[in-house]
C-alpha cells in the first residue's frame, strides 16, 4: 500500500444561532439537512462511543467510528471512503457558546495529501452552510448533491 | 492499476464439521480469522450490523454483515487501505464433503493491483490456520 506520506487538515466555522445543545444533538439526527447522514440514502448510525457509523451517498460507501461525545461541546468520529484512500481520518466537532449563538468547528485531519481528500475541504462547508441554515431565520434550505458536488465525479465528503 | 477489478476464488478442506468451522471463522478469540489480528467492535456479527477491526487503536478494517446463515454462509462487505477505499465483497460458504467442510472464499471488487493481489496472501494465511487448528483438533 503506497500511501502519501504527508497529511492534510480541514478547518470549517460557522456561527449559528443556536444553542450548542441544539446544534449537538442536531449533528447527529439524520432529519436534519446538513448532516451527512441527512444526505445518504442508505445509512447506519450507532451515535455512541465506539460506535459505528455506514452512509453511502450515491453508492460510495464511507465508514467511520465513534471515539468522543461530550455533549454539548464536542463529538469525534473517524472516517473512512475512497477519497480517504481508505486510510481512517478524524472528524472533530466542537460546539462553543458565543453570546447568544454558537461557534460550530469542524476540523477533518489525517486525510492523505491528495486531491479526492482535498475535496473533502468543499464537501465540509456546504454541509455546514446546509446545518446552519436550519437554525434562527435560516432558509431551511435543503441538501441537494448537484449543488455539493457541481462538477465532481465522486461524493466528498 | 489495471480497472478491471481483482476477485479471488479460495477453497480449502477443512478436517470438522460445517457448524464447526463456521463457528471458528467468526470467533475472534480463536486466531483462524481476520477478526482476531486486533480489537473488533460489531461482534458477533448479525445480519445489517457494522464490524471494525482496530490494530493499536486504528480501524484497518470496516464492514457490513450483508447475510448469515449458520453453518453455511457468511456475507460481509470489506474496507480497508488495502482496497484504497473500496467497498469489496467476501462470501465464505461451509458445504459438507468427506474429510470434513469445504471452505469456499470469494472475494469481489479488490484493486487489480498489488494491493489487491495481497489479499490471497492474507486469505490463505488464515486458511492454513483453519485448518491446522481443525487438523491438531482430529489427532
Amino acid at each position: 500500500m503506497d500511501k502519501p506520506a504527508k497529511t492534510i487538515e480541514v478547518k470549517v466555522e460557522r456561527t449559528i444561532p443556536a444553542s450548542p445543545q441544539e446544534l449537538f444533538d442536531g449533528w447527529l439526527n439524520p432529519k436534519v439537512p446538513g448532516t451527512p447522514w441527512n444526505a445518504a440514502e442508505k445509512f447506519t448510525l450507532e451515535a455512541k462511543v465506539e460506535g459505528l457509523f455506514f452512509w453511502a451517498p450515491r453508492g460510495t460507501s464511507h465508514y467511520g467510528r465513534f471515539t468522543q461525545l461530550d455533549r454539548p461541546g464536542l463529538i469525534q468520529h473517524t472516517w473512512v471512503s475512497p477519497n480517504t484512500l481508505g486510510q481512517e481520518s478524524v472528524v472533530t466537532v466542537t460546539f462553543k457558546k458565543v453570546g447568544d449563538e454558537t461557534r460550530m468547528t469542524l476540523v477533518h485531519s489525517g486525510l492523505p495529501d491528495c486531491e479526492p481528500a482535498r475535496g473533502h475541504e468543499k464537501g465540509w462547508n456546504y454541509f455546514l452552510g446546509i446545518y446552519g441554515e436550519q437554525f434562527g431565520k435560516g432558509s431551511r434550505q435543503e441538501y441537494r448533491w448537484e449543488e455539493a458536488h457541481p462538477r465532481s465525479e465522486g461524493p466528498k465528503p | 492499476m489495471n480497472s478491471r477489478p481483482l476477485t479471488l476464488n479460495l477453497r480449502r478442506v477443512i478436517a470438522g464439521p460445517p457448524a464447526e468451522v463456521y463457528r471458528a471463522w467468526l470467533d475472534p478469540r480463536k486466531p483462524v480469522n481476520p477478526w482476531s489480528v486486533g480489537r473488533t467492535l460489531g461482534f458477533p456479527p448479525k445480519a445489517g450490523n457494522l464490524y471494525c477491526v482496530l490494530v493499536e487503536g486504528t480501524a484497518y478494517i470496516f464492514g457490513r454483515v450483508l447475510k448469515l446463515s449458520k453453518g453455511k454462509e457468511f456475507r460481509f462487505t470489506w474496507m480497508s487501505p488495502y482496497t484504497h477505499g473500496a467497498e469489496t465483497r467476501v462470501t465464505v460458504r461451509f458445504q459438507k464433503r468427506a474429510g470434513g467442510t469445504l471452505l469456499t472464499l470469494r472475494h469481489t471488487g479488490l484493486p487489480n493491483d498489488k494491493d489487491g493481489r495481497l489479499h490471497a496472501q492474507g486469505w490463505n494465511q488464515f486458511l492454513v490456520k483453519l485448518e491446522t487448528h481443525f487438523g491438531q483438533k482430529a489427532r
